[in-house]
């Protein structure tokens, strides 16, 4: 088995665009939450009306030309550019190989023997509503138009989804799910295994679990790897399908308090509009062999599955806590050494009850835990590899963000309240996911 | 068409076809440039292309005239034939 190093992160989240601003804005404990858009209200009466959107996205200050802006969804820029950041961050250079399909060679690395691995709960899901209102709407909504011509609400309405909009040539391709690994594959010339997984809220998790099984089984050397969402349909149909199922935070005066997981008055997760994280991982011989930044090595990953529910964790937890024994298993690592968890920390009431007892009769000695959803809100398949990126820079940098909004914790935790310097060798970065996914990876501090 | 507007097709269209088609600097196009002899551009660029040149332009441009537009001067000629068309 071969040791794995991380050697390059890359992140796109509501509080930042690139890793070094995220981060800094982690350890500030910046938070995002703002109302959702106003049009969306015209849609239905939703029990939350906050998110947490992204800053504002020009994909072309990305490095994208026009071609790739038509012919991808925007989860498919996002995870495309967390992971140009990380390939970056890795001091791997690039090449432009064509200028107008706009891709690169790496450098100095054997394109076959590099993986992609990346994980999203829904790929191009936006992509695809889009295309069928229109398909769906246009002729009727014309013919709505001509009967009724001077109504304002119902032009106002074609003209967001039909009558100015094609039906989009691109359409499959930008809906298919696995177009984020595709076109990661493609951007950077790599020919080595492409897998995208779709585990929902564990993607990005899962998809770094995966690249850490194939290039220490030696399939690859190297591996892209990462997670993405962009959940931003026009109108807001994919907040509603969360909405009505009771998973959202509720509003409360004011809106910055409302996203509080593990804390007692918790009513729910924060959507994310979306976001991506990316990750360069590589066996240590690998890394060592061309001088590369270590920034943390993986030891493990782990994955058990409820067979339980597809909407809530199996109250009794049993497959988490096999999940993270097997994770503690290979290395031979004693609960006692985990030095800090980044918990999944959604915000609803049972996973974090669950979670929280969880953490509390594995981890009885104290380590030290927080929820970057407490910041940024969830967003789905990105969220895991968003959060390993977290585990991987607190181990770098030796601290770790405070859990935000926490005054009232659920459980006896030894949750961040303060971003402190800490002594962090061991850290574990936990994702649940719908569906009944369980998935853990172990990373420990490189000297 | 006067020359005037002629050459302010053949602009606009010059513009959009550099952006979508990311055409090198040493490559000058002209009214006789073919898309896809001249700037290799396959079927997907194509795509691509006629749906920049709809939003440039306005309209929607069908598949059967779409067959038949490979350079540049057959794409100012069709703008301008359907400008001249009546509502």
């Amino acid at each position: 088995m071969k040791r794995v190093v991380i050697t390059g992160v890359g992140v796109i989240a509501a509080n930042g665009l690139d890793t070094d601003t995220f981060w800094d804005n982690c350890l500030k404990d910046h938070a995002v939450v703002d109302p959702i858009p106003e049009h969306w209200t015209r849609y239905a009466d939703y029990k939350s009306k906050i998110w947490a959107p992204l800053p504002s996205l020009d994909f072309t200050k990305f490095g994208f030309n026009r071609m790739e802006i038509m012919q991808r969804d925007p989860v498919t820029l996002l995870m495309t550019a967390a992971a140009e950041q990380a390939i970056k961050h890795a001091n791997i250079e690039t090449k432009l190989l064509d200028k107008r399909k706009n891709n690169h060679a790496l450098c100095g690395i054997d394109a076959e023997r590099t993986g992609v691995f990346i994980g999203t709960g829904s790929g191009g899901y936006t992509s695809l509503l889009q295309n069928h209102a229109h398909h769906t709407i246009t002729e009727p909504g014309k013919r709505l138009q001509q009967a009724h011509p001077d109504n304002e609400d119902i032009a106002q309405h074609l003209q967001q989804y039909a009558l100015s909009k094609r039906f989009n040539p691109f359409g499959v391709p930008m809906a298919m799910v696995n177009a984020v690994s595709a076109s990661v594959g493609i951007k950077f010339s790599l020919h080595g295994p492409n897998r995208t997984v779709a585990q929902a809220c564990a993607s990005g998790t899962l998809a770094i679990g995966h690249a850490y099984e194939a290039i220490s089984n030696g399939v690859v050397d190297m591996a892209i790897t990462g997670g993405c969402e962009y959940v931003s349909d026009a109108d807001g149909g994919e907040f509603r399908g969360f909405d009505i199922a009771k998973t959202l935070a509720r509003d409360c005066d004011p809106i910055d308090s409302a996203n509080r997981p593990f804390d007692e008055e918790r009513s729910g997760f924060l959507f994310a509009q979306g976001g991506a994280a990316g990750l360069v991982l590589e066996t240590l011989e690998h890394a060592q062999n061309r001088g590369a930044p270590i920034l943390a090595e993986l030891v493990n990953f782990s994955e058990t599955f409820d067979a339980d529910s597809l909407l809530s964790l199996d109250p009794n937890g049993a497959q988490i806590t096999r999940m993270l024994t097997q994770l503690l298993a290979k290395p031979d690592v004693n609960p006692e050494q985990i030095d800090y968890i980044n918990a999944h920390g959604t915000g609803t009431g049972p996973n974090d009850r669950i979670e929280s007892q969880l953490i509390e009769t594995i981890f009885p000695h104290g380590p030290l835990v927080n929820s970057t959803k407490s910041l940024i809100g969830h967003s789905f398949g990105a969220s895991g590899a968003i959060e390993a990126v977290v585990s991987i820079l607190s181990l770098r940098d030796q601290t770790t963000h405070i859990c935000h909004n926490l005054k009232k914790p659920i459980a006896p935790l030894n949750f961040v309240t303060q971003q402190t310097s800490q002594s962090l060798n061991y850290a574990i970065s936990e994702s649940f996911a719908f569906g009944g996914h369980n998935v853990g990876l172990l990373f420990q501090c490189h000297p | 068409m006067t020359e005037a507007v002629r050459a302010e097709i053949l602009e606009r269209v010059t513009r959009v076809v550099t952006e979508v088609l990311q055409v090198e600097d040493d490559i000058e196009i002209t009214e006789n440039t073919s898309i896809s002899k001249d700037l290799k551009a396959d079927s997907v660029d194509i795509v691509s292309l006629l749906m920049d040149l709809e939003d440039e332009f306005g309209g929607e441009i069908p598949e059967e005239d779409a067959t038949k537009l490979d350079t540049i001067n057959d794409i100012i000629n069709y703008i301008q034939e359907r400008a001249d068309q009546p509502e």
